[in-house]
């Protein structure tokens, strides 16, 4: 006959078990917010620090940092900029200009930067702080005309018959780089027909007029491209980049720059932080009161995929732009979608007589599935967009929102999971912990 | 295949928005955006985007469940992508887009998703447990939409109080900018209990009168 008290222990060291797998959870998390909202200084002067990446109003964390505010939310760099022209630029004139600029502020990443001509004719860039880098301005003042000439200094080909350029170190020492050259077909023929003249002497790579470098030409270069090292790495970078971007019809004048308000006005961003953070309490609120302890966890997985989200985006280099944010809260609603449709069915169940316990079990693998063919759908079209749009907005959405939801599948179909099997160990399988409104309905 | 007369007049009256949002876009001066260099924004990557939503999501659902599911699919996904865009490019008249727009037109698969895919589940799931001599496939789509009603409305408000942080955040530009956002989940919300369930029933018949 088997004794009771065996089964009795195991029961007590049961609940232990989830008890200390609970409060390591919690502790874990609570570290991770933290961390997430105050950094972590990694050596005794502060030289290494783990920066902050969880947004919030004040202006003493360092989150922004990690999370570099675009020019829409943060601070900006306002430069105004004149043409070098004698008489004033035509509108098609001014809408080249605008365009070239354009083009090149996107190529170097800040998608959210602003160009417009100003009445007086001049143009007014305004880019995010962060693009302050000491080399802007080589960037938008050069009208960008490029052309290789031979010993001699005539001109066999132009800068429009690059059909693409790139740069990239010569070797390990990381202190030469070479630009990477790509012609159209009439710019290989020109170029191989010259470099054939031309062996054994140099030709000459000129930016307005002026020249940058003058490889020698080893060999015929009959293949529609050249690799021309002797570039620092900041030359070569703004050199590819006006090499794709085109030339303008006159080069500018740098009038001034100058600090700026965000592009959506001062206070934008901490407005949007508050507004956002509500609408996580009235969600985690709404589960609480609907779904009790169940609820709680929930609002607790929510909030861990908001931090592990955050984070993420601060490693990928996101940025803190509308973009970043869409991307991260767009997959928090898929989480609460996954939430609800969880507890709506585990709600079902045990007003039909199941324990809480055997809901949570027929939830999932059931009902929850939708949650993962949601998920599944959106992560495949995340990597399909990346795939489409790589480098645009489109795909920079793509990319937060597809990490966000690998983040949020893990947490709902196994963090969730986990804790809710340990919560009911715990505290016993009590309905009414779980659902409100269920005992009633069950006594009437 | 005959679809109920609702989500038709639903499907028409969406095809007229479509149709005047489209040539807002690509004949009448197209969207608005809120600065020069942002007017220059290239459409040409987003709609190859919303190509590959439609296409994914007829995938997805005829390789997940079946055909009739991902004609489903693929329809809420271009009746989803197409509005939010029109009414975007109509919308734009009185509130200028930001660069962010292409992406938060195609993020309207997200609320597609979230919303439409949960019915077309429901469906299956109430379709093999009753007898199709009592019930018709509509009865079957209107009792999925029915159960499915009471998570999506949270989910709708979930999204909305989303759309609402942003509108209220950077006074009129940033509504603009978050138009989209709307647009899409109106339109999701529209095409997933109107139309889709619907589309669903008559391509099941379909594939059940053949069989």
């Amino acid at each position: 006959m088997a004794k009771p008290t065996p089964v009795k222990k195991t029961t007590a060291n049961r609940k232990a078990v989830s008890g200390v797998t609970l409060l390591i959870l919690i502790a874990l998390t609570v570290a991770f917010v933290w961390l997430g909202m105050t950094g972590m200084n990694m050596d005794g002067q502060g030289l290494y620090k783990l920066l902050p990446w969880l947004p919030t109003t004040g202006t003493e964390s360092l989150w922004r940092e990690a999370l570099v505010p675009g020019a829409q939310l943060g601070e900006t760099l306002v430069m105004d900029l004149a043409p070098e022209a004698e008489n004033p630029l035509s509108e098609e004139e001014q809408a080249l200009t605008i365009q070239v600029i354009t083009a090149r502020i996107k190529d170097m990443g800040w998608l959210d930067s602003r160009v417009e001509v100003l009445e007086d004719g001049t143009f007014r860039a305004t880019l995010p702080k962060a693009a302050d880098d000491g080399h802007i301005d080589h960037v938008l003042d050069a009208r960008g005309v490029f052309s290789f000439a031979d010993p001699e200094g005539n001109v066999f080909l132009t800068g429009e018959n690059i059909q693409t350029a790139g740069f990239g170190m010569t070797d390990i020492s990381g202190a030469d780089y070479s630009l990477s050259i790509a012609f159209d077909e009439e710019g290989s023929r020109i170029f191989g027909e010259k470099t054939t003249q031309l062996v054994g002497q140099s030709i000459s790579l000129m930016l307005d007029g002026n020249t940058l470098v003058s490889p020698g030409v080893n060999m015929p270069l009959t293949e529609g491209g050249v690799s021309i090292p002797g570039f620092a790495l900041e030359p070569a970078r703004e050199y590819a980049i006006m090499m794709r971007s085109g030339a303008m019809p006159y080069a500018l004048e740098v009038l001034s720059m100058a600090s700026g308000p965000p592009t959506l006005g001062e206070g934008a961003a901490e407005r949007l932080v508050i507004a956002l953070y509500i609408v996580f309490l009235l969600v985690a609120l709404f589960l609480i009161i609907r779904q009790r302890l169940g609820g709680l966890i929930a609002a607790w997985m929510l909030l861990v995929q908001l931090a592990l989200s955050y984070f993420f985006a601060a490693l990928m280099g996101a940025g803190f732009t509308l973009v970043t944010l869409a991307g991260i809260w767009l997959a928090f609603l898929v989480m609460v979608f996954g939430v609800a449709m969880l507890f709506d069915s585990v709600q079902e169940d045990v007003r039909r007589g199941r324990s809480v316990r055997q809901a949570v079990k027929e939830s999932y693998s059931g009902r929850s599935h939708g949650t993962i063919d949601v998920m599944a759908a959106l992560i495949a079209l995340s990597v399909l967009v990346i795939i489409v749009d790589a480098q645009g907005v489109i795909g920079g959405f793509a990319k937060v929102l597809g990490v966000s939801l690998l983040v949020g599948l893990a947490l709902s179909q196994v963090a969730l999971r986990l804790i809710l099997n340990e919560t009911l160990t715990l505290f016993g399988d009590r309905s009414g912990l779980y659902a409100s409104g269920v005992k009633k309905k069950e006594e009437a | 295949m005959k679809i109920r007369s609702s989500a038709l007049i639903t499907l028409a009256l969406a095809a007229v928005v479509v149709a005047v949002g489209l040539v807002m876009t690509f004949v009448g001066g197209g969207i608005r955006f809120y600065s020069q260099s942002a007017q220059m924004t290239q459409l040409d990557q987003m709609f190859w985007c919303m190509l590959a939503v439609v296409v994914l999501m007829f995938i997805f659902g005829f390789v997940r469940y079946d055909l009739p599911s991902g004609l489903a699919l693929g329809t809420a996904a271009l009746h989803d992508q197409l509005v939010t865009l029109a009414v975007t490019a109509i919308a734009s008249r009185a509130f200028a887009q930001s660069y962010v727009m292409p992406a938060l037109v195609v993020a309207s698969a997200v609320f597609t998703c979230a919303f439409t895919i949960p019915v077309i589940r429901e469906a299956r799931l109430i379709g093999r447990g009753l007898s199709l001599r009592e019930h018709t496939r509509d009865e079957v789509a209107d009792m999925a939409v029915k159960k499915t009603r009471p998570v999506l409305l949270r989910v709708l408000v979930a999204a909305l109080l989303i759309f609402i942080a942003f509108a209220i955040s950077g006074g009129g530009l940033m509504f603009g900018f978050a138009l989209p956002l709307l647009a899409g989940i109106l339109a999701a919300g529209l095409s997933a209990w109107r139309v889709s369930p619907y589309v669903w029933a008559a391509a099941a018949s379909r594939s059940k009168t053949r069989r």
